[in-house]
């Protein structure tokens, strides 16, 4: 066959025809892309999906451990409070009724107790609030019977102190005495 | 450009080149940019995943927990017995009333308060009548009562009053107890 074109013009022929390859293989391919991105929706969606669902369940636990961390040291919190308060020490070793009856036993036993008449018993803090205070009031036929008293009180050792006015000593009978007991 | 045209591609197939090229190139970053937010999504989804392992181990903790707590309902219940709240002030109050009447002697509540300076005590103070041994069994049974009472004034001293010309003796109590087993409820 007599080749009838020019040098140039089929250098620019065959040009033109890669050039309309590449094209249509640009085309293809942005399609085959195409596809392969279609494709990765599903994947794309599902991942988004299941993310979102985790974020759901964490954020639930994360609420709810709250609540019942919440809900569980409050409990704690109140019953060690409550054990505390249980535990706490109030008061003396001895109860007001206990000292009380210890006082009667004390007049009973000393000598010359019949002689001693009580007429008012008192326990209560004292205003520094760190102790307590027992007062014992009443009435002796004699100063010895009131001595007698005192020092069987004295002798018991139970208390921390006992102090008598010495002026309740001033009267011979039928003497109205105060007594203070420091516990 | 034009030389370009001339000696190379036509016009037209110059344009269809560029426009197949921008395509492709939009393609692929599209295409990039789905594989990167797949990635980005599995890997957030790996983090969530440990994040909830951890969480639901720490739940299994709490669970545990308030396991034991339910387990010692009962117990707590029991504890919850020995306390008084500011609900049930007036039971607390009949319940001394009961004990007056139980010991015999006339009984009068003076003052009923929570001090300012100790929320969670209750001050009851108590005035009574009666013959010696009633007010003293009154004391104990007070000092007995299933609460943390401590007394902070028990004092029991003669009296006298006159009736119809009689001159009646008897004993006047007079009791502060402060309920420290008290709460006040929020």
């Amino acid at each position: 066959m007599i080749n009838l074109l020019p040098l140039q013009e089929k250098t620019r022929i065959r040009n033109e025809y890669l050039a309309r390859i590449s094209v249509v293989s640009l085309f293809f391919f942005f399609i085959v892309i195409l596809i392969g991105g279609a494709l990765l929706a599903p994947i794309i969606v599902s991942s988004s999906n299941k993310k979102a669902e985790l974020e759901e369940k964490l954020a639930l636990i994360k609420t709810n451990i709250a609540k019942d961390a919440d809900r569980s040291a409050t409990a704690i919190k109140d019953f060690r409070s409550k054990i505390a308060v249980l535990n706490r020490k109030v008061g003396t070793d001895q109860t007001p009724s206990q000292i009380f009856e210890k006082i009667i036993f004390e007049k009973t036993l000393s000598q010359g107790g019949e002689g001693v008449r009580l007429n008012g018993l008192s326990y209560q803090k004292t205003a520094d609030r760190t102790g307590f205070l027992v007062r014992v009031n009443g009435t002796a036929n004699d100063r010895k019977s009131l001595l007698n008293f005192v020092k069987s009180l004295q002798n018991d050792g139970g208390w921390k102190e006992v102090k008598v006015p010495v002026s309740d000593f001033a009267k011979g009978k039928d003497l109205e005495f105060s007594l203070e007991i420091t516990i | 450009m034009n030389w370009l045209i001339k000696i190379f591609i036509s016009k037209k197939t110059l344009r269809l080149f560029l426009v197949a090229a921008i395509l492709v190139l939009a393609a692929i970053s599209a295409y990039g940019i789905a594989v990167w937010k797949i990635r980005k999504n599995i890997s957030e989804a790996a983090d969530l995943s440990s994040s909830i392992a951890v969480e639901s181990q720490k739940e299994a903790g709490i669970e545990s927990t308030r396991n034991i707590l339910r387990g010692t309902a009962a117990e707590r219940e029991k504890i919850d017995m020995y306390f008084v709240s500011s609900d049930n002030i007036v039971d607390f109050l009949e319940k001394i009333e009961l004990l007056g009447k139980k010991s015999g002697i006339t009984l009068s509540f003076d003052s009923v308060d929570i001090p300012p300076d100790e929320k969670n005590v209750l001050r009851v103070r108590v005035g009574t009548e009666g013959n010696w041994e009633n007010t003293f069994y009154f004391l104990s049974l007070i000092e007995n009562l299933p609460f943390k009472i401590e007394l902070e004034k028990s004092s029991i001293s003669k009296a006298e009053r006159v009736v119809s010309n009689v001159k009646i003796s008897y004993w006047r109590g007079d009791f502060t107890i402060k309920l420290v087993s008290f709460y006040q409820n929020k």
